[in-house]
């Protein structure tokens, strides 16, 4: 019983110390640069700020010309691509042409040259 | 009309036309004490002319807003301590973050506080540590409550003063602080239980 007495006496004593060590945070001074300091803050806020609005202004007038080069960027690739395709295509197709060409020719020389059985 | 009133009404009109030293008085009288008030709250002298410095600044960039209904040194008061309660905000993010990665590296998290008591006898190191340990239950508080305490109890600014700055009344500036005062005592009659 007389323990737990001391006990609680114990923290109450730590409790109420630690409530008046507020007491002991002294002020502190600021440094002399201080005004200088702030003013450079000024300064490195706005500049940003000017930045951001260079930013805002260049990309809004820069957007229509950017738009426009994507455009013809992919009108151009669209363009590439169709021509190599009809390319291909009519490459594909002369190659089948001439293939039956050959055929037909080696079938006409075939006739020509199978006797006549009757 | 109160020749302080006369006075500030006139220097917030200097500072709105942007009149050469205007500014500069603004920071020259109000610089100690802002710097301070930060420093009840954070508890880190760099840290505190950090966030004294950003008050100025926001001083001079919002002072077109500042429409006259509350004192210019409540004013800049008020944006002092919001600044700091943003910092403290910011910090115990950047710790909930910290106590995250220590859990994913399954650290113990040991020395991120040391124990209650110092094993060092020097008073100095006492104080210190009954600081630290005060400020972690004044981190427990409601932000009303811790804001209207250390207002009061460390910056010593009267109940009128922390009503202005917190746009409340000075019986609810009472009752903040006294309710703060009884919870830090049971936070730090809890820590201590547990420590003994």
């Amino acid at each position: 019983m007389g323990e737990e007495r001391y006990r609680q006496k114990r923290i109450e004593e730590e409790v109420r110390r630690t409530l008046e060590s507020i007491d002991d945070l002294k002020d502190i001074e600021e440094g002399p640069q201080f005004y200088a300091r702030v003013w450079q803050k000024i300064a490195a806020a706005e500049s940003p700020q000017v930045d951001w609005l260079s930013r805002l202004f260049f990309g809004f007038r820069l957007a229509p010309a950017l738009l426009a080069v994507t455009l013809v960027l992919n009108v151009m690739t669209a363009w590439v691509i169709v021509r190599t395709n009809n390319e291909r295509r009519a490459q594909y197709r002369q190659d089948h042409i001439e293939a039956i060409a050959q055929e037909s020719s080696l079938a006409e020389n075939s006739l020509i040259m199978v006797p006549d059985s009757d | 009309m109160d020749p302080d009133r006369t006075e500030q009404a006139k220097l917030i009109a200097d500072l709105r036309e942007g009149v050469h030293g205007a500014f500069r008085r603004v920071v020259e009288q109000y610089q100690h004490k802002v710097v301070n008030t930060c420093y009840r709250f954070v508890h880190e002298q760099e840290e505190a002319e950090d966030l004294a410095q950003e008050t100025f600044v926001e001083v001079y960039r919002s002072i077109a807003r500042f429409r006259g209904e509350s004192d210019l040194s409540t004013w800049i008061y008020r944006i002092a301590v919001s600044k700091s309660l943003d910092f403290l905000r910011k910090q115990a993010r950047e710790r909930r973050g910290g106590r995250f990665r220590q859990m994913l590296r399954f650290d113990d998290g040991l020395t991120e506080l040391p124990a209650p008591h110092s094993t060092r006898p020097d008073v100095i190191h006492e104080q210190r540590e009954r600081r630290r340990i005060l400020q972690r239950a004044l981190e427990h508080l409601p932000e009303n409550q811790r804001v209207a305490f250390i207002l009061s109890k460390y910056d010593g600014m009267s109940y009128l003063e922390i009503a202005g700055i917190l746009k409340t009344t000075v019986s609810s500036v009472e009752s903040l602080i006294h309710r703060a005062r009884k919870n830090l005592q049971r936070w730090l009659h809890d820590y201590y239980k547990m420590e003994s």
